[in-house]
């Protein structure tokens, strides 16, 4: 034991003890100490008031602790959550954490009793996940409660929860991490614990935060970890052997390992028939691809090769751009620009405003700038299709990685053409088969390619098909499924 | 790690020197058609058509073409005079239609269509037609029948193609067929028939690269394609009957051909090649204003009659083909594929107009309309 | 185990050995092979194709009694330490030969294609950072790149299809007239279009699998190099009369430029160049990684970012600053064919024959696994 734990060790002088306490705790209001003399036994209990439960503490200790006779011990206090320490550090964080402390005659131990009680919102579906069919409930900012959702769903004493204390100083936030320990690879467990253990963050740690010191490459456009509001998402994740880390205070879980076609399942796909699954996938990759290029393509035609175009479309759009006095490229920007702009504001603004901002951003857009000949229809035309296509993505953080990405597409393709944006997705592509997400390749199944998760990445297949697990997170048990539907064989 | 950073000085240098290659629609005067012209002392005429819109009331734009006519040495050299004369840059990279008077076609092709072949931005895909006369007379008609010229002239190509009138051909297609020995090309033939009516009256006869200023008309045209076997979509033939003469409505009968099965027999007799293509029709009658097709015996006969008149008009076809030294059915390529030595020690230009060759001609009547 | 990260499986070297070799090559040799072997320069690629698949084999012999070791390790074995490093030395230049002139082709193609004014440096200097890009990584990571541009060879293939009914199979004939050395003649042209395959003698010790499924998988690799060339040898042949043909250096865009895409995009030849600058990259990454590891290998170095600065940077001023005409070219033509075959059947089979003589092989490692 170190010098410093030998210092925060409890005295066995009750008074100095209490003492402590209060210096600790001092100007804080709601920062309660009671000192009870029952039966000649000193008793002391302090707690925060605002984060602690009151009938636990007036009907379970108070009420426990006038009833005690010379010879019960504390522990025998009818809670369900009691615990014993020696040790200040300890009280203190308990303390934090909505806990009574109980402190006893002169002895040099001191009793923690759960009674927190922390405020937290009611399940609802989060906004920025939304889904057609379905479960329907979403985390909160409690880590206990997501817990608890998550086990309403895995009931298997498999599903294995550590809980990590992450920080620097005396801050410290609690942090999960939840695996199903028959199917998830130990050694992605322990790379992801290593990780976590070693942040050193004297801040409040939020799952943003957390991901940028535990992500392999904090310098790429594309999020390498799936954030989710969704249970039936984390779910699905664990049972592919990937890890969940949930972090006290925020309703976003962050699964990894991932890869990049992890950002475009999303639950609707296996709730609906597999053929309008396998569809809606494709929809959402040609719209990665869309709001990737169309814009960088547009003006790559335009300014170097119409040719390509047959002349009746290239006679339109030149009887558009023909009074427009910018070049394409400017052009683009105004309106990616603008767009941006309004979809910032009506992020911020209340939804009854928001509605407003839409109206007059469609107004000035739409029709004005076009008579104002500041900017083509065509181009017009353009920029909302890839709008639209940028929001098919299901996970929001990729949806903005890719907007953010058509600008160098943008700039790539004003200055060379069609080779500016062919040496643009090269550069994205090695960039992407180069990235990997806690030992998995980010690319993968195509880059690496990998057969057997080809079913669940452009198209999905009938779910009784999928015989394996994905191999993304490597996990130690691949077989999920027979292959077959299991009344078939019966001959019915 | 250092992905951003690269990316961003790759991204300054390039920006900082410019976009050397950018060729901004806006800016340029598309080209959409041309007719070429012998002018006088062997020089070239060029009759551009120039795309280019104007606002009406609104907001509303409309198209308009406006000419622009330019004598020099080379084709080249033209481009060079119009460019000089008109707003915005001269681009031909989407050249449609180009129009080739019988003058300058008669004449060695090639030359003149050096510029678009060399050229990296030409798409090769303009269709080629010969102009009775001045191929200018019809670009500055502006308008024919209130299309713009060019757009009317494309879908007046087009239409015939799919009739089966004229061959499906452009400077691609022609280009090989330039540097083939083996093959003569046709093109569609064109004529201004009045102040606002163009026709494709036929297709034009080459031989190597050069018109030989004969052409096929009528329906000729169309059994040549179809011995060809360039079958188009849609092909619809009036015939009159061969026992009976006047101009009497009876005396004709229309179909349209649903199918066609055609072989090509080429042998050396002696050394010398005989050619024959039996040519099959399957046709459905459109009009038979005799009246009555009840009968086995009625509807062989009218077969017969169809076959033999068109037997004798596809032969005659054959004559002209000779006559022009035109080896549109590519007999030379035959001949170089399967009897290469024999190949060898003719003289095509000389053999082909004196070598046997023969069409047989059989129909089929498949169909005849809702009523017998 | 330090090699860890270089391991690629059999299904791997497929991608790598395809990527390699198609490149620098594809728009050009259907000009270059049919200039002497006329209609049947299809039999002339068949012939290189299985001169290649011959020297492979021996190659996959050569690994089997070093199982452990590149051809450059193998050299030093087999020749000595300073012979050996020569003869390595002489690997590198010759695939920085090759490096240049696949810059070269690169530069001139878009030059001639779609990007007529921009000065040659910035060509240049897209495929020279590419190069640095990817060029500095392993193998897994090269491979992995090359599996996904592997789809733009079979989207090639498909856009070809819009070709046939301009067909003119008649062109094909007469084969037999075409004399024996004229084809020959013709399979030396289509040399340089093969190079890549010789990448095996490098990349070999580095896949895992059984020698059978290796043996399987570079086989099979070439065999799908034969086949692409020589289907668009064929369409080459088939659409474009003979006089045509020889007056055309780059065939396969010229025919792309009147074929439309269902009517939709026109000029398709624009986006096959810009297409074929992805096959350009993945041949100039493999010959930059190939003499990194020769670096690797004489230098000791573990890490490879120097080589590639250096590699990049010198093909990148030779290549701008070497003034090009016809002569040059032919002469680098005719350097980089007779360089091939010193290094690519000379000094393998010359290994063979030593380590059968001197009865030299890793005895201390058996097969790897």
């Amino acid at each position: 034991m170190s010098e410093e734990t030998l210092a925060d060790t409890i005295h066995s002088d009750f008074h100095l003890n209490i003492q402590t306490m209060n210096n600790t705790f001092s100007n804080i209001h709601d920062f309660k100490t009671r000192v009870f003399e029952i039966k000649e036994r000193k008793i002391g209990i302090t707690y925060i008031d605002s984060i602690t439960n009151k009938d636990i503490v007036n009907g379970r200790i108070v009420n426990e602790i006038y009833k005690l006779d010379y010879k019960d011990s504390i522990v025998d206090i009818p809670v369900a959550n009691i615990s014993v320490t020696d040790n200040f550090k300890k009280i203190y964080s308990g303390i934090m954490d909505g806990k009574v402390a109980i402190f006893e005659g002169n002895s040099n131990i001191a009793f923690l009793v759960d009674t927190g009680l922390f405020e937290t919102r009611s399940i609802r579906e989060p906004d920025s996940e939304k889904i057609v069919s379905g479960s329907h409930d979403g985390f909160v900012e409690s880590l206990n409660k997501n817990i608890n959702i998550l086990r309403n769903r895995i009931r298997t004493p498999n599903l294995k929860s550590e809980i990590l204390s992450v920080g620097g100083g005396d801050i410290t936030t609690n942090v999960s991490i939840l695996f199903l320990e028959n199917i998830a690879n130990q050694d992605v467990v322990n790379l992801v614990r290593k990780r976590i253990s070693s942040i050193n963050l004297e801040n409040n740690l939020t799952p943003g935060k957390l991901e940028e010191f535990i992500e392999d490459n904090s310098f790429s456009p594309f999020p390498q970890i799936l954030e989710t509001e969704r249970p039936d998402r984390v779910t699905a994740n664990l049972m592919d052997g990937r890890i969940a880390v949930l972090v006290e205070g925020s309703a976003t879980v962050s699964i990894l390992p991932v890869t990049f076609f992890s950002f475009y399942q999303s639950p609707d796909d296996y709730n609906t028939r597999f053929i309008l699954g396998s569809f809606l996938r494709i929809i959402r990759l040609l719209g990665f691809f869309i709001s990737i290029s169309l814009p960088s393509i547009y003006i790559a035609i335009v300014s170097f090769h119409y040719e390509v175009l047959p002349y009746e479309l290239v006679t339109n759009i030149k009887s558009s751009l023909e009074y427009v006095p910018y070049p394409p490229v400017v052009e683009a920007l105004i309106m990616q620009l603008t767009l941006e702009l309004l979809r910032e504001a009506a992020i911020r603004l209340p939804t009854s405003m928001a509605q407003t901002v839409a109206i007059v951003g469609g107004l000035v857009i739409g029709t004005a700038i076009v008579e104002a000949n500041l900017v083509s229809n065509t181009m017009i035309i353009v920029i909302a299709i890839t709008a639209i296509s940028s929001f098919t993505v299901p996970i929001h953080e990729m949806s903005s990685s890719i907007r953010l990405l058509s600008f160098p597409m943008i700039f790539a393709a004003a200055l060379l053409g069609l080779v500016g944006i062919v040496v643009g997705f090269m550069f994205l592509m090695i960039h992407l088969v180069k990235l990997e997400s806690f030992g998995a390749p980010y690319f993968a199944p195509l880059g690496p390619i990998r057969f057997s998760d080809l079913k669940d990445t452009i198209i999905r297949v009938p779910y009784w098909k999928m015989k394996t697990r994905p191999s993304t997170a490597k996990p130690i048990n691949e077989k999920q499924s027979t292959g077959k539907k299991g009344w078939a064989e019966d001959g019915e | 790690m250092m992905i951003g950073k690269r990316f961003f000085i790759f991204i300054v240098m390039l920006a900082l020197t410019g976009c050397w290659d950018e060729k901004l629609l806006k800016d340029s005067s598309l080209v959409l058609s041309i007719g070429i012209d012998l002018a006088k002392n062997n020089e070239v005429k060029t009759t551009t058509a120039i795309r280019t819109s104007r606002i009406i009331s609104g907001g509303q734009s409309e198209s308009i073409n406006y000419i622009v006519e330019e004598i020099s040495n080379t084709i080249r050299e033209t481009r060079l005079e119009v460019d000089k004369q008109i707003p915005g840059v001269y681009e031909q990279n989407k050249l449609r239609i180009l129009l080739i008077g019988d003058k300058i076609a008669s004449k060695d092709l090639y030359p003149y269509f050096d510029v678009f072949f060399r050229d990296p931005r030409s798409s090769l895909a303009a269709k080629v037609a010969v102009v009775k006369g001045e191929a200018s007379e019809i670009i500055k008609m502006k308008k024919l029948k209130e299309n713009l010229i060019s757009e009317a002239l494309i879908d007046l190509l087009k239409s015939a193609e799919e009739h089966t009138i004229v061959p499906v051909e452009n400077q691609q297609t022609i280009l090989t067929s330039m540097f083939d020995v083996g093959e003569d090309f046709t093109l569609p033939y064109m004529e201004k028939l009045d102040k606002d009516t163009v026709k494709v009256t036929g297709v034009a006869l080459f031989h190597r690269r050069s018109f030989t200023g004969k052409t096929l008309k009528g329906n000729k045209p169309i059994i040549f394609l179809m011995a060809k076997g360039e079958k188009s979509k849609d092909i619809k033939l009036t015939e009159r009957l061969e026992n009976k003469d006047g101009r009497n409505v009876k005396n004709f009968v229309s179909f349209s051909v649903l199918k066609t099965k055609r072989n090509m027999n080429i042998k050396m007799v002696k050394g010398k090649p005989a050619a024959t293509i039996n040519l099959k029709l399957f046709i459905e009658i459109n009009e038979y204003p005799e009246g009555s097709l009840y009968g086995q015996k009625e509807e062989s006969a009218l077969n017969k009659k169809v076959a033999r008149r068109i037997e004798k008009e596809a032969n005659a076809m054959v004559d002209t083909l000779k006559s022009a030294n035109c080896d549109a059915f590519g007999i030379g390529r035959y001949l170089i594929a399967d009897h290469h030595k024999e190949w060898e020690k003719l003289n095509w230009d000389k053999e082909y107009p004196d070598m046997a060759f023969k069409i047989n001609v059989k129909v089929e009547t498949v169909n005849r309309g809702i009523i017998q | 185990m330090e090699n860890n990260k270089e391991n690629i499986s059999c299904f791997q070297m497929f991608f790598f050995i395809v990527l390699a070799t198609i490149g620098e090559g594809i728009l050009s040799f259907p000009n270059l092979v049919f200039k002497d072997a006329r209609q049947a320069s299809w039999i002339s690629i068949l012939i290189t194709g299985s001169i290649a698949i011959f020297l492979a084999l021996t190659y996959l012999y050569l690994h089997r009694r070093f199982p452990r070791k590149t051809i450059y390790e193998i050299c030093i074995v087999m020749f000595g330490k300073w012979v050996g490093r020569l003869i390595i030395v002489g690997y590198l230049i010759y695939f920085f030969l090759i490096c240049m002139s696949i810059n070269r082709i690169y530069m001139e193609t878009i030059k001639n294609w779609i990007l007529t004014s921009t000065p040659a440096s910035v060509i240049l200097f897209l495929m020279f950072m590419l190069g640095i890009y990817l060029g500095k990584e392993n193998l897994r990571m090269i491979t992995r790149f090359f599996q996904l541009c592997f789809w733009i060879i079979i989207f090639l293939m498909l856009m070809n299809l819009g070709s046939f009914p301009y067909l003119h199979w008649k062109y094909l004939f007469p084969v037999n007239e075409v004399s024996f050395p004229d084809i020959l003649k013709g399979s030396r042209r289509s040399i340089p279009s093969f190079l890549g395959f010789d990448s095996l003698l490098i990349i070999l010790p580095f896949v895992k699998g059984t020698m059978k499924s290796k043996v399987k998988s570079s086989m099979f690799s070439i065999v799908f190099i034969i086949f692409t060339y020589i289907y668009v040898m064929l369409t080459c042949i088939l659409f474009f009369s003979s006089k045509e043909l020889i007056l055309i250096p780059q065939p396969i865009l010229y025919l792309f430029k009147s074929i439309t895409f269902f009517g939709v995009i026109e000029r398709l030849d624009l986006i096959i160049v810009s297409l074929w600058i992805v096959m350009m990259m993945t041949s100039y990454v493999s010959y930059i990684y190939l003499i990194n590891m020769g670096f690797c290998t004489l230098f000791h170095l573990k890490k490879r970012t120097i080589p590639t600065i250096i590699i990049t940077v010198l093909v990148y001023f030779l290549v701008l600053f070497i003034p090009v005409s016809r002569e040059s070219i032919v002469t680098q033509f005719k350097l980089i064919t007779i360089l091939s075959f010193i290094f690519s059947s000379v000094i393998p089979l010359l290994a063979i024959i030593l380590s059968f003589l001197f009865h030299r092989k890793d005895m201390n490692e058996g097969e790897p696994q």
